[in-house]
């Protein structure tokens, strides 16, 4: 029933012209009666006429066949109507791209400027489908090029990568056993490190104290989006450096845009070691000056198997702690399904984003020897529908 | 590994409307080349180039085009509208964010104006979306927060005309250019062998090893060098220089007066002074044309002839598209016929007469002086039918062996529609009939333009 429901009521800015359309064809129908009655009674008809009028029934069956014949009609023309009219755009579940009479109820193509850095940075730029723009402004001390080259190999489209400074930086993490060591060293492939996080991030000191001078384009980017995504990728070493720079900071306090935060699925390792949810949004607010506005956490079941995994390499699932909660709202639209709590000034929603893939391990070591291994990433088109989902509710 | 040179556009290209409706203005030829072929030829690679969106999937990188920053190697930029290219080998020696910037002069864009530039890819990153807009004013002031300024004495292109008055000079320029190709030689250097041929200042005729010329025929080289390519000069032809006929055109007993620029490939006749005919082109038989520029897959019918100087001896003025009627400032000045122009036998052109693209001209005796892109008619114009339009080139590519790809379809349906509104003021309604001698020059026309793109006949 509930399907049916959902169909009919694409019609729902059809009712009133619908009812109207009914009231006309109603009354050219008693209009047509008179007609017929007065032909009946003046004209003499040849004897065909008796069968098709249904004369050879009595009046109250003769009106029930027309009545009834009528509304199967009308319900088929209604049932049809409610297919024709709502054209999805964009097939997908929850109908997100359907128009309806000329009125497109999707977002429309979205200014999005993300924060990210690494896979996830390609990951996302699925979403470059749905947005107008999507502005790729690329982790502080990378360069540029190598998401070229990497978004070079899919088809992507409208997502356009930009560094924040011509240059790249140099940013320096510091432990928490005080150790301070370049965030280009590879610290989560470090197995000595592997239990350790970090405690602190910065710049390092410019060799000749140059002002950071910060691309018109970021800022633009920035200031004008419709939305700021930060994540998917390493909070440390794709979120965070940029997030270091003042100037890209104020900018994303200029934007009005929700700011939304991807949660890492799991931790890594000497760099968020037993990190929670809550522990991932505060170094955001500490470095960036401000909490997401939502945050997306994965919460899909994960298999044992692969836990164990993940465990073998000192990673564990980043977990939503009851105690963190500050608040539970409900969503004011009631299409979202998710769970959704308040954790440090954010909304924080959880849905299925990620997907197990299989995935061919070697060893640096061993070479010749590799082993495919099932490994959790988030999936492109689950985050795509939910930020869509977010942006629907702006 | 070496730079990857980008050719970009800038918001000059509008003064060039209609003509670059279907080519970015690297691709106009100016001398012997087109920007394009004369980086290539001076750095022996192909420079990519960013354009308009409707042509970035035939001429540019694509409409996305992310690839183009994904080397590591500094990214070097140059105008489209840059004249002359004798500074970039400096430009490329420069340390990486180093900017050229050049005079404006008088046009669209007031002050200095980024000739070039060689990057960083990070650098490079913060503008090109800019360039990829035409927005290279924004550019430019981005890159003057990083990158170090020098300014260059260079020429721009500004306007249409500007083709026409630098053509000789840079038909002489680009000479040094073939001095690395061993398959040209001069007349001195390898005297060419028939009868009737006179050749004077042979040490400045530049001969391809597959130029064919039939005597008799004159090459008058002492007021500026002559090139030909791979190309068949018919007895009876006259050519003086500065003057460049291209890979596989026809020279049917014509006079090119100096300064002229035959693309490859065309059918040239009559009278041509001081014209640049991009490619591709016919205009076989008799008829004057000065001082003119013909785009690719043109053709003029017989006797079709174009003013390039008034009876006042005044300048020459003509419509630019969005800038209203400009004064040009020369005396002598012809036509500006866009790519896939069709004119009928007869049809006289005034000076700075201007047809857009695709437009099919017939059976009127003094055609407009501006008539907009995918136009039809003479005595009545109306809208060219794409669907028409379409399979026509199709038909004319076809007779040179070339395939109208599905991406230039596209191209010209996508002109078509961005010019729709400037056919917005034609004739409302159904054409009015046609007188019969009317309809006669359109079937003469017709049977010309057929005769006119017969292949070539060989040996």
């Amino acid at each position: 029933m509930h399907p049916i429901l959902k169909r009919l009521s694409s019609l729902v800015y059809l009712a009133r012209p619908l009812a109207l359309a009914f009231l006309g064809i109603l009354m050219l129908s008693l209009g047509f009666a008179y007609f017929f009655i007065l032909f009946y009674r003046t004209i003499a008809l040849p004897e065909i006429f008796q069968y098709l009028t249904l004369q050879f029934l009595p009046r109250w069956a003769r009106g029930l066949v027309f009545v009834t014949a009528g509304l199967v009609v009308l319900l088929a023309g209604i049932w049809k109507l409610s297919g024709v009219v709502v054209i999805p755009l964009n097939a997908r579940p929850g109908g997100l791209d359907e128009l309806v009479l000329g009125y497109r109820s999707e977002v429309v193509s979205p200014y999005i400027a993300v924060l990210s850095g690494g896979a996830g940075m390609l990951i996302l730029a699925t979403l470059g489908r749905y947005a107008a723009r999507l502005t790729c402004i690329t982790p502080a001390q990378d360069p540029v090029e190598y998401y070229y080259r990497a978004s070079s190999l899919f088809n992507v489209q409208n997502v356009y990568y930009v560094a924040p400074t011509p240059l790249p930086l140099q940013i320096e993490v510091e432990l928490d056993t005080g150790v301070r060591c370049n965030i280009k060293q590879n610290i989560s492939h470090d197995e000595q490190l592997a239990a350790r996080h970090v405690t602190n991030i910065m710049l390092a000191p410019a060799p000749d104290a140059a002002p950071l001078e910060v691309t018109r384009l970021t800022l633009d980017a920035l200031t004008s989006a419709d939305a700021i995504i930060l994540g998917p990728g390493s909070l440390f070493e794709s979120i965070l450096p940029n997030l270091l720079i003042p100037q890209v900071r104020e900018a994303i306090k200029q934007s009005k845009g929700p700011k939304i935060y991807i949660c890492n699925l799991m931790t890594e390792p000497g760099l968020t070691t037993g990190f929670s949810v809550a522990d991932h949004i505060r170094q955001i607010v500490r470095y960036g000056g401000f909490a997401p506005d939502y945050v997306l956490i994965n919460a899909q079941r994960i298999e044992p198997e692969v836990r164990q995994i993940y465990e073998a390499a000192h990673q564990m699932v980043v977990y939503l702690t009851p105690e963190e909660y500050e608040e539970t709202i409900v969503s004011a639209t009631g299409q979202m399904t998710a769970r959704e709590v308040i954790v440090e000034g954010a909304v924080v929603i959880e849905a299925d984003l990620a997907s197990a893939v299989v995935q061919l391990s070697a060893s640096l070591n061993h070479p010749g020897e590799s082993r495919t291994v099932r490994v959790l990433r988030h999936d492109p088109d689950k985050l795509a529908g939910a930020i869509q989902e977010i942006l629907r509710r702006e | 590994m070496s730079d990857t040179v980008i050719l970009f556009e800038d918001e000059g290209y509008r003064t060039f409307l209609p003509l670059v409706y279907s080519r970015p203005i690297c691709d106009l030829r100016c001398g012997m080349f087109t920007l394009r072929e004369r980086v290539a030829a001076l750095l022996g690679r192909q420079p990519a180039a960013i354009c308009r969106a409707h042509l970035a999937s035939v001429f540019g990188a694509g409409r996305w085009p992310l690839t183009l920053l994904r080397e590591s190697t500094p990214i070097t930029l140059v105008n489209s509208r840059a004249l002359n290219v004798d500074w970039l080998p400096r430009l490329l020696e420069e340390p990486v964010n180093t900017l050229y910037i050049a005079d404006a002069g008088p046009g669209v864009l007031a002050g200095a104006v980024l000739l070039g530039a060689r990057l960083s890819p990070g650098l490079a990153s913060a503008v090109l979306l800019y360039l990829m807009e035409q927005q290279s004013e924004r550019a430019l002031a981005e890159l003057r927060r990083f990158a170090r300024v020098v300014e260059v004495e260079a020429r721009l292109l500004t306007f249409p005309w500007d083709l026409i008055s630098a053509n000789g000079e840079q038909i002489t320029r680009d000479v040094r250019l073939l001095a690395t190709n061993g398959a040209w030689a001069t007349a001195a250097e390898q005297p060419p062998t028939g009868a009737g041929l006179v050749i004077h200042a042979p040490e400045r005729v530049y001969l391809h090893a597959n130029a064919r010329l039939d005597g008799p025929l004159v090459l008058d080289a002492r007021d500026g060098p002559i090139l030909i390519d791979a190309a068949q000069i018919e007895p009876f032809s006259f050519i003086q220089g500065p003057a460049f006929v291209g890979a596989g055109s026809l020279i049917s007993s014509a006079r090119l007066r100096p300064e002229t620029t035959i693309g490859p490939v065309c059918r040239i006749g009559g009278e041509v002074e001081a014209c640049i005919v991009q490619g591709h082109s016919n205009k076989h038989h008799d008829g004057f044309l000065g001082h003119s520029y013909l785009g690719e897959w043109v053709n003029i019918g017989a006797m079709t002839t174009n003013s390039d100087l008034k009876n006042t001896y005044g300048t020459i003025r003509l419509v630019l598209e969005g800038f209203g009627q400009v004064d040009s400032g020369v005396l002598k000045l012809g036509c500006f016929l866009a790519d896939h122009v069709k004119l009928g036998i007869g049809v006289h052109l005034n000076g700075g007469a201007v047809i857009g693209t695709g437009s099919n001209i017939f059976g009127v005796h003094f055609a407009p002086k501006t008539i907009p892109p995918f136009t039809w008619g003479g005595e009545v114009f109306r809208e060219y039918r794409i669907d028409s339009m379409i399979d026509v080139a199709r038909k004319v590519m076809s007779r040179r062996k070339i395939a109208l790809t599905e991406s230039q379809e596209t191209l010209l349906r996508e002109v078509f529609a961005l010019t729709r509104g400037s056919r917005a003021e034609m004739v409302a309604g159904p054409p009015l009939r046609m007188q019969a001698d009317a309809e006669a020059a359109l079937a003469r026309a017709e049977a010309e333009a057929v005769r006119a793109f017969e292949p070539v006949a060989p040996g």
